[in-house]
């Protein structure tokens, strides 16, 4: 790699993304999409992302399926209200519920997908994350009104996963797809791969990158 | 001015603020901090979300819809951060009321770390970088 | 129909009772943070009740700062409050108030100042002031 002896100022942190969000942002602060208001917007997005950098994270391919995009959106906003109203109902009947902590393993490999996990979870019935273990992708998710049994416990634990699954066919690339041990696509139906599918998918993944079978350098 | 917009407008600010309210009462008779914290994001969050849908179809003004667009955005993206920060702190420093919790499996995590932390002495485990087993 | 903005506007505003007990009693200040929250949502609830009634759109910008600085506030208490023992809580169960124990902080062996029986007590300058 070529060592660079100047930076200039939009080496920092200036990913396009971040600028259209921002501008965006300031547009619809304001109300009215003018020329005025967006050439504001991208001098101010300029000016932050400059004297703020945040550190770049590695470079990704933002893959988007819309119908899978949709169907996040339909479900999410199904999935608040069903939320808002069961914890109403137990304010309401004045019961106290049993709560629980749960342990999930998450299947995406970065970062991103942890935090998005987390977040929506925050907002869907019953969950809240309340700590992550950002190496392993472990999320400790703190789960309201837990029916008895094990069932119970098993549902709540299927439903963050679910709902992985979803962001991931909804945003991820098929590279992250394979990565999480889904079948690319972006219908829920596509599935898991199977063992022999995950051993390919490794050993290509491997042979990318120049190491040999137990992950040293070739 | 389209009149029974207007009427499903104010519709759903009653409806926010219903659920507002609940949240209100829910903070009273809630025993558990972590209950209260559920009921502060979820009812809370969709109250706002809703009001501001009523409001957008009451005031029927383009630049006033997309100002509010972006205070739902907001709000969808503030409220895990903040239950997230209490809960963990919640935690941290034990203001749980245990009789509730059925299952902590967190609590096991946590314990085994500070086990594997005691085994192996303090200054390598901070030297390694993350002082926290992976689960198994 | 603007009966029922009425009527929202002061189911939202008695709800804040329950939330102010929160506010006093939750024991810890993390059950504050939480009614702080929730007292926030409240006021851009007021405010949207306001501008409904009165078709005011100059108060959007509120909606926009109370909702993106409101969540600061309770996630600062979170991240920096420190943990208390139970005495310091100010409401106690009594089994909790049988538990604490005594301050180890006796006031009496603290060195005292050596003019500290003019400081308390102290002649005044010019005469008394009626």
């Amino acid at each position: 790699m070529m060592a660079r002896t100047t930076r200039t100022p939009w080496d920092r942190s200036a990913s396009p993304l971040s600028i259209l969000l921002l501008t965006a942002m300031w547009v619809l602060l304001w109300g009215d999409l003018s020329w005025g208001n967006v050439i504001a917007g991208l001098v101010l997005a300029l000016l932050i992302t400059w004297l703020l950098p945040v550190p770049r994270g590695p470079r990704r391919r933002l893959t988007i399926r819309p119908i899978a995009l949709v169907r996040l959106a339909v479900l999410f906003i199904y999935d608040i209200f069903v939320a808002a109203f069961q914890i109403v109902r137990v304010i309401l009947t004045r019961r106290t519920p049993r709560e629980a902590i749960i342990r999930v393993q998450t299947r995406a490999h970065s970062d991103g997908f942890l935090a998005a996990t987390a977040g929506f979870t925050a907002l869907v019935p019953g969950s809240i994350v309340i700590d992550a273990h950002r190496l392993t992708g472990t999320l400790y998710v703190h789960v309201f009104d837990v029916g008895e049994g094990q069932e119970a416990l098993d549902e709540a634990h299927q439903r963050v996963i679910v709902q992985e699954e979803r962001i991931l066919r909804a945003l991820g690339s098929a590279e992250e797809l394979k990565d999480a041990g889904y079948r690319p696509g972006g219908s829920m139906k596509a599935g898991r791969l199977t063992e022999a599918e995950m051993a390919a998918h490794r050993a290509s993944v491997l042979a990318k990158r120049g190491l040999s079978d137990d992950g040293r350098p070739a | 001015m389209i009149e029974w917009l207007q009427v499903i407008g104010v519709a759903f600010i009653a409806l926010g603020a219903f659920l507002i309210v609940v949240t209100a009462i829910g903070m009273r008779r809630l025993h558990s901090l972590f209950a209260r914290m559920h009921a502060s994001t979820k009812p809370q969050v969709l109250g706002v979300i809703v009001m501001c849908g009523g409001l957008a179809c009451v005031m029927q003004d383009s630049r006033v819809s997309y100002t509010l667009l972006l205070v739902v955005i907001m709000q969808l993206v503030v409220a895990p951060i903040s239950a997230h920060m209490l809960g963990r702190a919640v935690y941290r420093l034990k203001q749980l009321d245990p009789e509730v919790i059925v299952l902590d499996e967190y609590a096991e995590d946590l314990a085994r770390a500070v086990q594997h932390l005691n085994e192996a002495g303090e200054s390598e485990s901070v030297a390694s970088g993350d002082p926290m087993p992976p689960p198994t | 129909m603007i009966y029922v903005l009425y009527i929202s506007l002061a189911a939202i505003l008695v709800a804040m009772g329950p939330v102010l007990h929160r506010l006093e009693r939750g024991p810890g200040n993390l059950d504050r943070a939480v009614a702080l929250d929730v007292i926030t949502s409240a006021s851009v609830g007021v405010v949207v009740i306001v501008m409904a009634l009165t078709g005011r759109i100059d108060l959007l910008p509120l909606l926009v700062v109370f909702t993106s600085v409101g969540f600061i506030s309770s996630t600062t208490i979170a991240r920096f409050s420190p943990a208390e023992s139970i005495g310091e809580r100010r409401v106690l169960t009594p089994e909790e108030a049988a538990r604490t124990e005594e301050p180890e902080f006796q006031d009496s062996d603290a060195p005292v100042h050596p003019d500290a029986d003019e400081i308390i007590d102290p002649e005044p300058a010019g005469g008394e002031i009626r």
